[in-house]
């Protein structure tokens, strides 16, 4: 309204100095009555006159010099009484400035405008506009002041504001102010209201445009709309926007307009009304922040949450770096994002991504996680190590959840300091995070957990599957390859299983075995296995039997026969395991009968012995001792050869005595029972050796015995053995002027021996000497009883030494052999059976 | 003194006539009383069958008991010897051309005094037999009668 009345002012003015113009215009041109300033000054008079506005000429003192009956009429003087006042008579004691100004300015030629208030007669103060320009007047220059009277227009304007009060009251909200922009979008009103929503006056606001209260892109934005609705004349229709209040703050308003036209249709400008919505939009904002970051947690897999997340403050806080780390189980602060461009360029050597506690520090965000509270800054971080970033401002927010310090959030270089909105937000966000962040690390913890279990559980199954398939793969190889049958029943006496073996013993098929009842095997009941079988099934005691049957399918076999109790899907079942012992049997029987017979054979073996020690003995006796008494009764009736044939009588029957001795030397060897004793061969063969050396001193003999030969066996046997091999080699040697007998050990390798017979693990001993040896064609020959291959003259002996010693060595399961030369002596060669055997002997010696 | 004797248990001839020899060249020969078999000898110790009429209690000093004996043999003798109450001192020793281990058991287990094993030799023989008569007519000193019976 005011702006309206202003208008008119201007308008008249402008009239007026038009007229002015006219009338310049006519003085000039002088081609009519126009130009005559008599004219020209009744003319300017008659406005003078009619204006209902006060117009006051004032001399270049500031002196009134003439005034018309409208300002008489304003300032209550006589127009007499008025000329000759000043400034200071008529203008308000607080504008005397402005009175001063009018003259300095329209004296100099500008022309002056200006609100001010002024006095009149009766001393009241009245709001006046004036415009003031140079006239001429009494032909020299003067002041011209044209002043408008605004008491009526304040009075209406007060009005309008009391009424535009009503309105904004009605329309309700606080937040509401209205306003009017003209068609380039300058405020040319502006409600009262707004000083409370954005801090500026109304008259702040005049002559600017809503988009200098804007933020940079935001001005863009909304000034892009606006232009495109104006030049459609459109309505403005919820239109949002942020601005910056006079403090600096960000509001958010939501405008609804509606557009001005004149007569023409042209667009005058917009009226309308702004509401603030900053809270909601905050609210909003916060949900917004609130459903993103449940989002992100929701949908974000693995530590790219955190890099979303941030994404989410970074944005809201309007901040150019930020982290965010969690607590881990450890307590320290890992960090699994940053803002990447800030974690290339912070990177420095000794950086980690992990910061354990005991590293943290005193920095703002190490005090930030321990006090529990958010730290701000919004100066230039001094503490930043060589490398990092520079941080101009920051904020440090810790993530609490249940009074405890979970995560960090770290903002900064916000491009305007951080301020409380911002704080709020980010408490906001670090309280929204806290629960679900919360949630997250105890499921990243449990998963981790999980992850350890299962997979030692998988573990464990897959050693558990090993082991099954191993096994089954025993049990297969086993049921397959085994020599014996194996079948499997079931409680009521059902085949359920039969392994390959088992039905070719019995003379069955796989499907008649299968097919069959254990307690109805009439071969079953009547060998006595079906009661066996009930007894293991019962008692689930083991049973074992021999039984010879003839099968259901027509075989005769003798069975060894196993039955076990066993568990299979939770019930018992019968084991049945089988051996075809038809052979064994046989041969066991055969063997019987061979032991038998070799029994009877010995028996009467053991008679002969002793009826030979008895009775052979006693005819002897007779012949030594007759020829004896022969000789001593009756020699005197001999003559010499009488009497060389009794001699030769005794020396025969003497000869006997010796060869039945020897015979009982080898039938007691026959009879000895072998024991197992641990047998020092070289102390033995040293004894032997001993005993030559004593009994014939003279005699020049080496004797090269191998140390430490034992063996295992009868020691009184193994003795005679060496002592008859010695024996054997001191005979053959005694014609030797050197003899040379030696014992030891060969390994079977040994190219000397080459006997095929014997097994590569057998120890061979021998005997050797340089003696007379023999030929080898006779070898076999040496180790037959009364066999000699030298004559009595030469060598004396009976021929049972050798067979003596072939005897024993056979006993022990060992073999004798020997090689000779003719005059290049002999070996002996024996061994004593297998190694096992030597080998059990031996341990049981220790 | 009552006059000491030897009972020899001996089938073989040659053998009886080589002992008798044996003990006659060492002035022991004429107080040998020679049985053929076992149960001639348990008749004669025991006054049976032929010996019926021998007076009774008149023991040998000494059995030279061979073990190959027929009918009862060698060591069912000795057995039954020391099965008596009148014979159980008795002092026996077994003279045989067995040299087994067996008998040398079986006949010191039934109480044999001595075992001697008769040598082939005949020298040897004479000398085993000279010992033996020796030792047990004039060094060995037997239980009395009297003592045997209050034992």
């Amino acid at each position: 309204m005011k702006k309206m009345t202003k208008a008119k002012l201007e308008e008249e003015v402008e009239r007026l100095r038009m007229r002015i113009a006219e009338l310049e215009h006519s003085d000039k041109g002088g081609s009519s009555g126009d130009g005559d300033p008599h004219y020209r000054e009744a003319q300017y008079r008659g406005i003078f006159e009619a204006s209902t506005d006060a117009f006051l000429i004032f001399d270049m003192n500031g002196v009134i010099r003439d005034v018309n009956p409208a300002a008489c009429k304003m300032y209550g003087y006589s127009r007499e009484e008025m000329i000759g006042l000043t400034g200071k008579d008529i203008v308000h004691p607080d504008y005397q400035h402005l009175f001063k100004e009018f003259v300095k300015k329209v004296a100099k030629g500008d022309i002056f405008s200006a609100e001010s208030v002024d006095i009149h007669k009766d001393g009241s103060s009245f709001d006046i506009e004036v415009r003031g320009s140079g006239i001429i007047f009494n032909e020299k220059p003067h002041l011209l002041a044209v002043v408008h009277d605004l008491t009526e227009h304040k009075k209406i304007q007060g009005e309008l504001m009391a009424s535009l009060k009503k309105f904004e009251d009605i329309a309700g909200s606080s937040g509401d102010w209205i306003w009017e922009v003209d068609a380039k979008g300058k405020y040319t009103f502006a409600s009262g209201r707004v000083e409370q929503i954005l801090g500026y006056s109304p008259e702040d606001l005049i002559g600017k445009t809503p988009f200098d209260l804007m933020p940079g892109e935001e001005a863009a934005r909304v000034s892009g709309i606006f232009e495109r609705i104006a030049t459609e004349k459109k309505a403005i229709v919820d239109l949002e926007n942020w601005n910056l209040s006079k403090d600096g703050k960000l509001v958010c308003l939501l405008t609804n307009g509606v557009p001005l036209t004149d007569e023409d249709g042209n667009l005058t400008g917009y009226r309308g009304v702004d509401k603030d919505i900053t809270k909601r939009k905050r609210t909003e904002e916060e949900i917004r922040t609130r459903n993103r970051i449940a989002e992100v947690f929701l949908t974000i897999p693995d530590d790219k949450m955190y890099y979303e997340l941030m994404q989410v403050f970074l944005s809201s806080i309007k901040s150019e770096f930020g982290t965010l780390g969690y607590i881990d189980e450890n307590g320290a602060l890992v960090v699994p994002s940053m803002t990447w461009h800030m974690w290339d360029q912070s990177r420095t050597e000794d950086k980690n991504v992990v910061f354990p506690r005991e590293e943290w520090g005193e920095s703002s965000w190490s005090r930030c996680l321990k006090e529990q509270k958010t730290i701000v800054s919004n100066e230039s971080s001094r503490l930043t190590p060589k490398g990092h970033i520079a941080i101009t401002r920051h904020v440090s927010q810790p993530i609490v959840h249940k009074g405890v310090s979970i995560g960090l959030i770290q903002v900064a270089n916000k491009e305007t300091d951080y301020n409380d909105d911002d704080i709020k937000m980010l408490q906001t966000i670090a309280d929204a995070v806290a629960p679900v962040l919360d949630a997250r690390l105890k499921r990243d913890r449990a998963e981790k957990e999980l992850r350890k279990h299962r997979d030692h559980l998988e573990e464990l199954i897959e050693e558990r599957t090993r082991e099954i398939t191993d096994a089954k793969a025993f049990t297969d190889n086993v049921l397959k390859n085994a020599p014996v049958g194996i079948l499997v029943y079931q409680k009521d006496g059902q085949c359920v299983s039969a392994n390959d073996l088992a039905p070719d013993l019995i003379g069955a098929t796989r499907e008649q075995v299968l097919g069959q009842n254990l307690r109805k095997i009439a071969s079953w009941q009547e060998s006595g296995m079906v009661a066996r079988a009930e007894r293991c099934l019962e008692s689930g005691e083991s049973q074992q039997m021999n039984v010879s049957v003839k099968t259901t399918f027509g075989k005769d076999i003798d069975m060894d026969v196993h039955f076990a109790r066993f568990r299979l899907h939770e019930e018992p079942h019968l084991l049945l395991i089988f051996s075809d012992i038809t052979n064994l049997k046989r041969t066991e029987k055969n063997l019987k009968d061979k032991a038998a017979q070799l029994e009877a054979a010995n028996r009467e073996l053991e008679a002969f012995a002793y009826s030979v020690s008895h009775d052979l003995r006693a005819p002897l006796r007779g012949m030594d001792g007759f020829s004896k008494i022969l000789l001593e009764d009756y020699g005197d009736k001999l003559n010499t050869r009488g009497k060389d044939f009794a001699r030769r009588v005794r020396t025969a029957s003497q000869k006997m005595s010796i060869l039945i001795d020897d015979i009982l030397k080898l039938s007691r060897v026959t009879q000895h029972k072998i024991k197992q004793e641990t047998v020092d061969l070289s102390g033995l063969a040293r004894q032997t050796a001993e005993l030559f050396r004593k009994i014939a001193p003279q005699r020049q003999a080496e004797f090269v015995i191998e140390d430490g030969i034992v063996a295992g066996g009868d020691a009184h046997l193994l003795s005679l053995v060496l002592q008859n091999l010695l024996d054997n080699a001191w005979k053959f040697t005694q014609k030797k002027e050197k003899a040379r007998i030696e014992f030891g050990t060969l390994s079977h390798v040994d190219c000397e021996i080459k006997n095929t017979e014997i097994p590569d693990n057998e120890t061979v001993y021998f005997v050797r000497d340089n003696g007379a040896g023999f030929e080898t064609t006779y070898a076999d020959k040496l180790f037959q009883p009364f066999q000699r291959l030298h004559s009595e003259t030469e060598f004396e002996g009976t021929g049972i030494g050798l067979a003596t010693v072939q005897n024993i060595i056979h006993r022990h399961g060992g073999k004798v052999w020997a090689k000779g030369k003719v005059g290049k002596g002999a070996v002996f060669y024996f061994t004593l059976g297998s190694p096992d055997r030597q080998d059990g002997w031996k341990e049981k010696m220790t | 003194m009552k006059k000491k004797r030897i009972l020899l248990v001996e089938d073989n001839d040659d053998d009886v006539i080589l002992t008798l020899r044996a003990l006659e060249e060492n002035h022991i020969g004429n107080e040998v009383d020679v049985v053929r078999n076992g149960a001639e000898a348990l008749d004669f110790l025991f006054g049976r069958g032929k010996y019926k009429d021998r007076k009774a209690g008149s023991l040998p000093t000494i059995v030279l008991l061979d073990l190959k004996l027929p009918k009862v043999d060698g060591l069912e003798v000795l057995r039954r010897i020391r099965a008596d109450e009148r014979t159980k001192f008795l002092p026996v020793v077994i003279l045989t051309s067995s040299s087994e281990e067996n008998d040398l058991i079986n006949g010191y287990e039934l109480g044999a005094n001595s075992y001697v094993c008769k040598p082939i030799e005949f020298e040897e023989f004479a000398r085993a037999v000279k010992q033996l008569g020796l030792y047990w007519l004039l060094l060995n000193e037997p239980i009395s009668k009297k003592v045997q019976e209050e034992i």
